[in-house]
C-alpha cells in the first residue's frame, strides 16, 4: 500500500462510519413519508433519495464512491503493483414521466469518458419498451449489471475485455409470455466502449447490430429452480482494416497478448449465460466469443482464418449470513447498529480468457498476417468476501491468482501472480 | 511363367528407381554452401501483402518489420520479418532488405540461419564491389560474411539484382571464430568518430557502438572494455602504450584489416571519409581484447592511386599503432600481399570480370538501380582497370614509404 493511501482511506473510513449511524435513521424518516397529493411535491427515500410530483414525476439522486486498496506483484493499468485508488466516483440521476417515459443520467466525476448511462426508456408495455441514448449493448450477463451489485470486485476478464459495455444507439426489449421470456434488440453506434481503442492505430467495430433473449423457465413454479435464467446473445459488427483493440489485459490489466494482427471484414460475439439462485446460493457462469473476420490479410491478400478471443466463468456465492437470500444481500435483514452485523458473503470464481487462432492449420506465428496466430491466455482464479454494512455500504476483500500463458510455449509472456484487494463502497 | 518372372522384375525396377530418386531428393536438398555458390545467381522470391509492401517503400528510413514468405529454390520460410535497412543504400525503389526468420517465429530458421541481409548494391554501379571486397578479405585469412547474387522478386515482380549477405550474428561467430558467446557490436553511424576519447562514462560510446549481442546487459559491462580501449589509446606513444592497447584490441589483426582496406581503396572504411565505419568489434566472452570483423564494402576501388597512407594520421588509434616499427612492417607486408594476390595470375581482375559477366543479365534487367547500364559497363571497366594497375602503383608506393624509412 502507498504512503499516500493512509489518509484517503482514513477519510473513507471515517465517511462510512457517518453513514452507517445517522444515514439509516435519516433515511428511515424520509421512508415514512406519505406519497403526496395531486399537485404537491415530496421528498422520499427509499433505496435513493428521490423527489416526486403529483405521481406524475419521480427523481432519484444517486451517488457512488469506491476506494481499492490492492497488493499485487502485477503492473496495473495506470498503477504498478500495491496501491489505493479512489475507483470511482459517479452520480447520477434517474426516474419517470407519467408512468411509462424512463429516464437514466450518469456520470463520472473524472474519466477520460465521463458520461455513463444516459438514456430514456418508453414503456407503453411491459412486453414491448423502446430506449434510446447511450447504454449498455444487451450483452453479457455480467457486464449489465450494476457495477453496485457485483459479486466481485471486478467483473470477470471475460466481461471486462469481451463483452460490449456501452454505446449509443436505439434499443426494442421487453418481458413476454408472463416474464418466462425477455428479448432485446438494438443498433448501436459502434460494438460498445470495451472494445474501444484507446491507441490510435487499432479499430473496433462500426455500427452493430445486438440482440438477447433470456428465459426463466421455471418462473412461475415454487420450487428452488424457479429463477433458473438462460440466455443467448450476439453482436454483429463490420470491422475495418487495422489491429483490433480487443486485447489481452488479465484481470489487474498486465497485458499477455497485444493482437498486433490484422483484420478486416465483420466481428462477431457470442454469448451464452446461465444464472440460479436458489436460496442463499447463487451460481452463474458465461461463455462468450469474439469472433474478428481477417478477409484479405494473407501476405499475398488472401483470406486468413479469423482472430479468435473466446472465454468463461463459472461463479458461485453463498450468503453466510444476514440476508433472505443470494439475490437480496446487498440489504441486510438487520443493518450494522439497527440491531444486526449487516450480511456477509462468500464466493469463488474460476475463469480463462484465451486469443488466438482456433484451428492450428500452420505453424503458429506471431506474425500479424499469421494463418495460426500464436496466442496466449489467462487463467484465474477469485476467492471474495463481502460485508453489507447495510444497503448503502459495503466492504469487500478478493484474493486473485492469475496464470498467464504457458512456460513451455516460447514467444509469449507467461507469470503467475498473487493479488490482494479491498474496496469500500458507499452507494446512495 | 514368363509373365510373372517379367512382372517382378518390374516391380523390382519401380522399387529400386523410387529408391534412387528418394535418395537423388535427400541429396539434392539445398545448403548453406549452395546458398553462397559463388558461381550461381540465385532467385529469391518474397511474398508480402500489397499494403505492407506500400508501406515497406513509404516507410523506408525506418526499421518496421513486416511479414513475408520468403522462397528460395523450393524451400519456403512463412512469416518471416522483413525490414528495409542500410546507411547510405536506403532505398524506397529499390529495397535493402533484412529477412529475420525468427522474428515471428521463435527458433524458425532458414538453412540453420537466423537472418539474412539482401544488399540491394545502390551505392556500387558495378555491382560488385562488395562481393570482391569479401573474398579478398576471406583470401588473407580475414573472417568475411559470405556472398551470393541473386534475382530477388517481390510478389512476382523483379525487384532487381542483389547480394544475399551472410549477417554478422551469433551464427557467423560460430562459424568464424569458433563460439558465439561474447560480446558484438556493430559501428553505429550517428556521426563521425576518429577513435576519440569519450570520457569516463561508459554509455557515451553506445553512439558509436550498437550491441547485438547481449543487447539487454548493463553499460558498464558492456562498454567498460571500450571505454579502456580509447581510453588508452588517446595515451601518448609510450613503452607501455603497446601492452595497455592491446589488452583491448588485437593490434596485429586491426593493421591487417586496415591494409586490406586500404588496397582496396575503400573510402568508407576504418579511415574513411568520415571517420571509422563499416565493421563490427567482437569481444569474446573471456578477456577484453577486441577484433574487427569487416562489413558493407561497396565504396571499394575507389582510386587506382589512392595513397596507402590516406587519412591514416587521422584516427587516433591506427596513427598510434603505426608508430610502432613492426605494426607498420605488418601493415606494408600485407599491403605487398594484397597487391601480389591481386595480381598473380590477373586474380583480382579476372573475379571481376567473372563475377560481371555472371550478373551481367540480371543487371540489365534490373530497372530500380538508380543508374542505368551504361554506367555499370563504365565502371566495370573502371574496376578491370583499377585490379589491372593498383597492385603496381601499391607496391611502388609501399617500397617508397619502405626506403623512406
Amino acid at each position: 500500500m502507498t504512503r499516500t493511501a493512509a489518509p484517503i482511506i482514513v477519510v473513507l473510513a471515517a465517511i462510512a462510519v457517518v453513514l452507517v449511524t445517522a444515514l439509516p435513521a435519516a433515511a428511515q424518516r424520509l421512508r415514512e413519508t406519505p406519497p403526496p397529493r395531486d399537485g404537491e411535491w415530496n421528498v422520499r427515500w427509499d433505496d435513493h433519495p428521490e423527489v416526486e410530483w403529483s405521481g406524475r414525476l419521480r427523481v432519484e439522486f444517486r451517488a457512488r464512491l469506491q476506494g481499492d486498496s490492492r497488493i499485487s506483484r502485477a503492473a496495473v493499468e495506470r498503477l504498478d503493483g500495491d496501491a489505493f485508488d479512489v475507483g470511482r466516483r459517479r452520480v447520477g440521476i434517474a426516474g419517470e414521466i407519467g408512468g411509462t417515459l424512463e429516464f437514466q443520467i450518469e456520470r463520472e466525476l473524472e474519466d477520460s469518458i465521463p458520461w455513463r448511462d444516459v438514456y430514456v426508456n418508453y414503456r407503453p408495455t411491459r412486453g414491448l419498451q423502446f430506449q434510446a441514448g447511450q447504454f449498455k449493448i444487451p450483452f453479457g450477463l455480467e457486464e449489465t449489471t450494476s457495477s453496485a451489485n457485483l459479486d466481485f470486485i471486478y467483473r470477470s476478464i471475460v466481461s471486462t475485455r469481451l463483452a460490449a459495455g456501452r454505446d449509443r444507439g436505439t434499443m426494442l426489449h421487453g418481458r413476454l409470455a408472463s416474464r418466462v421470456l425477455g428479448y432485446e434488440i438494438g443498433v448501436f453506434a459502434h460494438d460498445g466502449d470495451n472494445a474501444r481503442p484507446k491507441h490510435a492505430g487499432r479499430v473496433s467495430g462500426g455500427r452493430t447490430l445486438a440482440g438477447r433473449l433470456t428465459v426463466e423457465p421455471l418462473r412461475h413454479s415454487k420450487a428452488a429452480w424457479s429463477d433458473l435464467q438462460f440466455g443467448v446473445a450476439f453482436t454483429r459488427s463490420s470491422l475495418p482494416e487495422g489491429f483490433p483493440a480487443v486485447r489481452g489485459r488479465s484481470l489487474l490489466g498486465v497485458s499477455f497478448f497485444d493482437s498486433d494482427l490484422w483484420v478486416k471484414g465483420m466481428r462477431r460475439r457470442d454469448g451464452v449465460q446461465v444464472r440460479w439462485r436458489p436460496g442463499p446460493f447463487s451460481f452463474a457462469s458465461e461463455v462468450i466469443r469474439v469472433t474478428d473476420d481477417r478477409r484479405g490479410q494473407g501476405r499475398s491478400g488472401t483470406d486468413l482464418q479469423p482472430f479468435v478471443a473466446r472465454g468463461w466463468y463459472v461463479s458461485g456465492t453463498w450468503v453466510v449470513a444476514g440476508a433472505a437470500d443470494a439475490a437480496s444481500v446487498g440489504r441486510p435483514v438487520r443493518p450494522l447498529f439497527q440491531g444486526g452485523l449487516g450480511s456477509l458473503q462468500l464466493a469463488v470464481r474460476r475463469e480463462r480468457l484465451t486469443l488466438g487462432s482456433l484451428r492450428v492449420t500452420d505453424s503458429l506465428s506471431s506474425s500479424p498476417r499469421a494463418e495460426a496466430v500464436l496466442g496466449n491466455s489467462e487463467t484465474a482464479t477469485t476467492l471474495g468476501a463481502a460485508w453489507h454494512l447495510n444497503r448503502w455500504i459495503a466492504i469487500e476483500g478478493n484474493l486473485i491468482h492469475e496464470a498467464i500463458g504457458a512456460p513451455s510455449v516460447t514467444g509469449t509472456p507467461h507469470l503467475r501472480i498473487w493479488s490482494r484487494l479491498f474496496r469500500v463502497q458507499v452507494s446512495i | 511363367m514368363r509373365t510373372i518372372a517379367t512382372g517382378c522384375v518390374m516391380r523390382l525396377a519401380l522399387v529400386a528407381i523410387a529408391w534412387i530418386s528418394a535418395i537423388g531428393v535427400a541429396i539434392a536438398a539445398p545448403t548453406l554452401d549452395d546458398l553462397f555458390a559463388d558461381n550461381v545467381v540465385h532467385d529469391v522470391r518474397l511474398s508480402v501483402n500489397e499494403r505492407d509492401l506500400r508501406e515497406l517503400r513509404d516507410r523506408y528510413l525506418e526499421n518496421v518489420y513486416f511479414p513475408a514468405d520468403f522462397e528460395w529454390r523450393g524451400e519456403r520460410v512463412r512469416n518471416a520479418g522483413v525490414r528495409s535497412r542500410g546507411l547510405a543504400s536506403r532505398n524506397a525503389t529499390k529495397l535493402g532488405l533484412r529477412i529475420d526468420f525468427n522474428r515471428y517465429s521463435t527458433g524458425q530458421r532458414f538453412l540453420g540461419l537466423a537472418s539474412l541481409v539482401l544488399d540491394n548494391l545502390v551505392t556500387d554501379p558495378a555491382l560488385v564491389r562488395e562481393r570482391v571486397s569479401m573474398q579478398l578479405f576471406a583470401r588473407l585469412g580475414q573472417p568475411a560474411p559470405r556472398e551470393a547474387f541473386a534475382r530477388v522478386f517481390i510478389n512476382g515482380a523483379y525487384e532487381g539484382i542483389y547480394a544475399i549477405v551472410e549477417p554478422v550474428d551469433a551464427d557467423f561467430l560460430a562459424r568464424v571464430v569458433g563460439e558465439k558467446s561474447g560480446y558484438l557490436f556493430e559501428r553505429r553511424f550517428l556521426q563521425p568518430y576518429y577513435g576519440e576519447d569519450l570520457g569516463k562514462d561508459p554509455a557515451a560510446y553506445r553512439t558509436v557502438f550498437e550491441p547485438r549481442t547481449h543487447e539487454l546487459e548493463v553499460d558498464t559491462v558492456l562498454y567498460s572494455p571500450i571505454r579502456e580501449l580509447f581510453r588508452e589509446a588517446n595515451q601518448p606513444v609510450d613503452t607501455v602504450w603497446r601492452e595497455r592497447v592491446g589488452r583491448y584490441v588485437d593490434l596485429r589483426q586491426l593493421v591487417t584489416h586496415v591494409a586490406i582496406e586500404t588496397f582496396l581503396s575503400e573510402s568508407d572504411g576504418i579511415l574513411g571519409f568520415a571517420g571509422m565505419a563499416n565493421f563490427y568489434l567482437y569481444r569474446g566472452p573471456v578477456g577484453d581484447q577486441h577484433r574487427l570483423i569487416v562489413w558493407d564494402k561497396d565504396r571499394t576501388f575507389a582510386a587506382i592511386d589512392s595513397p596507402v597512407l590516406l587519412r591514416a594520421d587521422e584516427n587516433r588509434l591506427f596513427s598510434r599503432a603505426l608508430a610502432f616499427s613492426d605494426l607498420r612492417s605488418l601493415y606494408f607486408d600485407v599491403l605487398e600481399r594484397c597487391a601480389r594476390l591481386a595480381a598473380a595470375d590477373g586474380w583480382l581482375e579476372g573475379e571481376i570480370a567473372r563475377l560481371g559477366a555472371l550478373i551481367d543479365s540480371a543487371a540489365r534487367e534490373d530497372r530500380r538501380k538508380p543508374y542505368d547500364d551504361e554506367v555499370r559497363v563504365t565502371d566495370m571497366e573502371f574496376l578491370r582497370q583499377f585490379a589491372r594497375q593498383r597492385p603496381q602503383f601499391v607496391l611502388q608506393d609501399v617500397a617508397q614509404l619502405r626506403g623512406r624509412r
